[in-house]
């Protein structure tokens, strides 16, 4: 299928935990800073540099940003005093240290691929098991700190942008629809989050009892599957009301161009309305990763990491303002 | 474009989550607050939470709680069942052996599996015996779809790489 914009970025995780220590709830402050060092020393092997950020030295804001970029996640900054992220240059792989496991491995990719990100990231964790040896069970597979993880202790997931399916109320039918493939979908409400970005993130529930290649396939086939009946919305949606999405569409473009001040979530209001009218091609991009960057960028600590400076609401809406139009202005036109 | 709603667990902070779980063609959706994900399990602060009263109210997904249930204590780590039934959560690898009996029928039905068919650590297993057991899956599936030609195929296979594995 053509590159079409509804697959947003493509990430796997895998959880691990080293044999024979508690898991990291229950782990001396010794013992858990000495993991970090342990798999820091294991990812010196690696074709790329790596470097730790721990958690106690990174400020608030940083902290924030790098949970607005999806590289680290909300437990591993809230949690754990000794935590810590291990991150590569590009940004795409990062290990989080002692957040629920000991271990969690990620890597997240933009667009559809699936495959390529569980490639990069097994050979980070074989890397990183050649110096640590992991809890493992002949039966149950890799033992992670919750049962819900164990087997695999893989998480597979598409980042989908679907205002078709969430325009025409038929998200829920499409998923019931695919629910074969023992999917969890999950939205998030708020600001700079999924219901006004209209993006969803599928990725499977079950970590045990299929294989990771198992779980590869059967997510990249029901996001495919998701995916048809994506354009199959968007097609209804332009044919029942056709005017009406056009206008939505190019009132949105006018005011991420032109607007003075611009809250976090009409932001996503009508950016989502943008990149639709990209898609039936109202509007042309020159760079969608650009656009797509923005997503991450407009958000209150991006911004203000970016800035310098702490601002209130209602500087962040106007600073925000000026940094979107900056980046539609150039890159979007009719 | 969308209304914000209320939390189906605390039902009164906003819902800033929504989480869709489908089993078998039952969907299951659930608006949830910050709070009240944590308090799922969903995210893990502190491992002395206490999930009891949201458990009990939905069912517990860790092991169902009663007076007939045993009470274990894992001799590692000193963790207790009930501190597991609590939190969802484990003490240490060990545990998965003291609490079998209830995490086994658990991830049996969380899962629908009690088997790893996945990647095994290089320490755990040879080569050829990872291979032997690669080749096993694979046939096992292949008798599941009826497709015996390849089955027959990998039984051949598994044949020269038992040499090896033995």
């Amino acid at each position: 299928m053509s590159d079409d914009g509804i697959i947003i970025s493509s990430r796997v995780r895998l959880a691990r935990n080293i044999a024979g220590l508690p898991f990291p709830s229950k782990l001396d402050s010794e013992r858990s800073l000495a993991i970090t060092q342990k798999v820091y020393r294991a990812l010196g092997k690696a074709r790329e540099q790596y470097s730790i950020i721990r958690i106690s030295d990174m400020s608030d804001l940083q902290g924030e940003a790098l949970k607005e970029m999806h590289l680290i996640s909300d437990d591993l900054l809230h949690g754990n005093k000794y935590a810590a992220a291990i991150l590569n240059k590009s940004n795409d792989v990062c290990v989080m240290v002692n957040e629920e496991d000991h271990i969690r491995e990620q890597c997240i990719l933009p667009g559809r691929k699936l495959k390529d990100v569980y490639t990069k990231i097994n050979e980070i964790d074989d890397i990183i098991s050649s110096d640590n040896k992991f809890a493992f069970d002949p039966r149950l597979g890799y033992l992670t700190s919750c049962p819900t993880n164990v087997g695999t202790g893989m998480r597979a997931s598409a980042l989908m942008f679907l205002p078709g399916l969430s325009l025409t109320n038929s998200l829920e039918r499409c998923m019931n629809a695919v629910s074969r493939f023992d999917l969890t979908v999950r939205g998030e409400y708020g600001e700079g989050t999924s219901s006004e970005s209209c993006m969803y993130q599928i990725s499977n529930q079950k970590s045990l009892g299929l294989s990771e290649s198992d779980i590869i396939s059967n997510v990249t086939a029901a996001v495919e599957q998701i995916e048809k009946n994506e354009i199959a919305a968007r097609k209804a949606l332009l044919s029942t009301n056709g005017t009406a999405l056009r206008d939505n569409i190019m009132r949105a473009y006018g005011i991420l161009s032109n607007a003075y001040a611009l809250s976090g979530k009409e932001f996503m209001q009508r950016m989502a309305l943008v990149k639709l009218g990209i898609y039936y091609g109202f509007l042309k991009c020159e760079d969608p990763a650009a656009l797509e960057k923005l997503i991450s960028t407009a958000k209150p600590a991006n911004m203000m990491l970016k800035a310098g400076k702490t601002m209130d609401g209602e500087e962040r809406d106007i600073y925000r303002a000026d940094a979107v139009s900056s980046v539609v202005g150039k890159v979007v036109g009719k | 474009m969308f209304n914000q709603r209320l939390c189906d667990g605390c039902g009164k902070r906003p819902a800033v989550y929504y989480m869709k779980n489908i089993i078998n063609g039952v969907a299951t959706e659930r608006y949830l607050c910050d709070e009240c994900k944590k308090n799922l399990g969903f995210v893990k602060k502190q491992p002395n939470l206490d999930f009891g009263g949201f458990f009990s109210a939905i069912g517990s997904p860790f092991g169902t709680y009663g007076t007939k249930d045993k009470h274990h204590i894992c001799p590692t780590c000193g963790y207790s069942s009930g501190e597991y039934r609590k939190t969802g959560f484990l003490g240490c690898p060990d545990c998965y052996e003291a609490f079998a009996d209830i995490i086994n029928p658990a991830l049996l039905r969380m899962q629908k599996d009690t088997k790893h068919v996945g990647k095994t650590p290089s320490e755990f297993y040879s080569p050829a015996e990872a291979k032997y057991n690669e080749l096993l899956r694979q046939r096992d599936d292949a008798v599941e779809k009826e497709d015996f030609a390849l089955a027959a195929k990998l039984t051949e296979e598994m044949k020269q790489a038992k040499g090896g594995a033995s």
